[in-house]
């Protein structure tokens, strides 16, 4: 009877764990594009671009709202498509060789407005998170979409911020600036797997 | 007065006069190409809301940094900005952050045309030379040309003040060109000389500009064409203008445009709309279309219709090629009708230097007359 019990409560115990891992995810970050709209002060604007995004997100469940773990962008790979541009905008204003802090933009302690439904595969939501840029860390808000495609993620994301938030200096070169707000686009695809037991939620 | 032959001898003359007309024209400034660089608007590069002529110290920066073959600066070396680029590379009295700003325009060219076949002289032509100077302070700009009418004579063929009201708002007054469409840089574009938009169809009126990250609205109002009032050569009369951007993306840009004249004595009644659209899909490669319908107070050439397109393609840094098809029709009168097809050549070697080749060939569609033309244009904006 002692060895029953035994091997009945590790069965439990098992599926328990089981049950626990398949609830969690982990997403791995493939592939995506990092898009800085920079509004000009006579009116238009330019993007700088990049498509150096990595990182890795942990979500423990259906129906909660905090996704930990981080996404990072390498600040000098952002692109104008012209030279004296990127070079103003990765030396003069992101000061991206001044230091470890002010070389990557990571998001992290991401909040979602509205938890995932269970068994939704298409999902759109506010979010809230921590950016770290220029050597600052604020919050930002915007809008969030997340869909499931064939065992992948796909989640696109856009939030203003003010350049002036983050001490950025206000950009001016030859009687033309960019506006302080600023807005950002997020696109990424990255692959789902189970989160592993004992991942921070 | 029903033959053949006096309709015929007028149709020929108007061939004529179309022909010298569009030879005898230069390029205009105005970059639309420049699109794929990300500035969809012509404020970023010139003063004029309606792009074309001085460019601002930002716009001559780039023509530096951006635009040329060889004229990038070291980004090692410590030099000013502001040196080369400036007003006769430097030497002029105004560096880049003064607020008086000057220009000279020239425009030393070579034409060879063949008309229906036959070879004309080689004309050898000084096309434009010209004096323009900007003064912008407090949400002011003041802004003038003067210089040397082609043929002879002086002409001044931009002057204005205009004023930014707020971060939105601008308005300005004086001698410009009607914001309408896609600013070709050839104004010899059947969309522009067409519709009387070429080098000296500028009007005397008053410009509103609202202006927002996406949308760009110019209204103008005014008595009408600039020298037709000085001249009072009866072909004045109230000129009215709207133009709506709306920048899908900072490389996508979709435009509507109105243009309405009012009869004058010499001239019939005229509305032109038109819908242009402007795609860089990457920084080598801009193409422009524009369509636009032209309906006058005409017997027999009551509508107009014309399509244009422009593709620009940057091979290697300051050197584009370009390919430009037009096409001209009449619907009630198939005499009328025109196929152009316009290659050209673009090279930036250096700051204040663009050599344009631009071989053109206009089809008369009814008579299939030919008409081909070679220019080839130094065009020195120091």
């Amino acid at each position: 009877m002692t060895t029953t019990r035994r091997l009945a409560a590790l069965a439990l115990a098992s599926l328990a764990l089981a049950v626990t891992a398949a609830a969690g995810e982990s997403w791995t970050l493939t592939s995506g594009e990092v898009r800085v709209r920079c509004r000009l002060t006579m009116g238009g604007s330019f993007d700088a671009v990049t498509p150096r995004i990595a990182g890795v997100l942990e979500l423990e469940n259906a129906g909660v709202s905090g996704v930990a773990g981080e996404i990072r962008v390498p600040l000098d790979t952002l692109d104008t498509g012209m030279g004296l541009r990127n070079a103003h905008l990765r030396e003069t204003y992101l000061e991206v060789d001044r230091g470890e802090e002010y070389r990557e933009a990571v998001l992290t302690a991401i909040e979602l407005a509205e938890p995932f439904p269970p068994g939704v595969r298409d999902h759109e939501t506010g979010f809230a998170a921590l950016l770290s840029l220029h050597a600052v860390e604020r919050r930002v808000e915007g809008e969030a979409r997340i869909m499931w495609r064939d065992g992948r993620v796909r989640v696109e994301a856009e939030f203003p911020l003010s350049l002036a938030e983050f001490a950025i200096p206000p950009p001016r070169y030859l009687g033309v600036g960019v506006r302080d707000e600023i807005r950002i686009t997020v696109t990424f695809d990255a692959t789902v797997a189970p989160s592993p037991p004992g991942a921070p939620p | 007065m029903t033959g053949t032959g006096e309709p015929r001898g007028r149709f020929a003359f108007v061939l004529l006069i179309v022909s010298v007309a569009c030879s005898s024209a230069p390029p205009a400034a105005a970059e639309p190409m420049f699109l794929s660089k990300q500035y969809p608007r012509c404020t970023a590069c010139h003063y004029s809301a309606s792009g074309g002529g001085l460019l601002t110290p930002y716009g001559r920066s780039l023509s530096r940094e951006e635009i040329s073959t060889f004229g990038r600066r070291d980004p090692a070396a410590d030099e000013e900005a502001g040196a080369e680029e400036a007003f006769l590379f430097g030497f002029g009295a105004t560096g880049s952050d003064s607020p008086l700003q000057l220009g000279v325009d020239a425009r030393p060219s070579k034409l060879q045309l063949e008309v229906a076949g036959r070879e004309l002289p080689d004309r050898n032509l000084l096309m434009n030379l010209d004096l323009q100077a900007a003064w912008r302070s407090g949400g002011w700009t003041a802004y003038g040309t003067a210089g040397r009418r082609p043929g002879g004579g002086f002409v001044s063929y931009e002057h204005w003040i205009a004023r930014q009201i707020s971060d939105r708002v601008s308005v300005r007054g004086g001698r410009f060109l009607p914001a309408y469409g896609v600013r070709f840089a050839d104004h010899t574009a059947l969309s522009r000389r067409q519709l009387g938009l070429g080098e000296d169809d500028q009007v005397y009126g008053m410009e509103l500009g609202f202006s927002s990250d996406r949308w760009l609205l110019q209204l103008a109002a005014g008595p009408g064409r600039a020298e037709s009032l000085l001249d009072d050569d009866g072909r004045a009369a109230l000129t009215v203008s709207g133009r709506l951007q709306h920048d899908f993306g900072s490389r996508t840009v979709l435009v509507g445009s109105v243009l309405h004249r009012g009869a004058s004595d010499r001239t019939p009644r005229s509305t032109a709309a038109g819908v242009a659209f402007g795609y860089a899909p990457v920084a080598w490669l801009t193409t422009w279309s524009q369509a636009d319908v032209r309906s006058q107070d005409l017997p027999g050439a009551d509508r107009t219709v014309i399509l244009t397109n422009q593709t620009s393609v940057e091979a290697w840094r300051g050197i584009w090629f370009r390919v430009s098809p037009q096409w001209y029709r009449v619907p009630d009168n198939p005499r009328a009708e025109i196929r152009r097809v316009v290659y050209g050549l673009d090279l930036y070697p250096r700051t204040h230097w663009h050599v344009n080749l631009s071989w053109y060939r206009d089809r008369f569609v009814s008579s299939d007359r030919l008409d081909r033309r070679l220019l080839l244009q130094l065009h020195l904006y120091l």
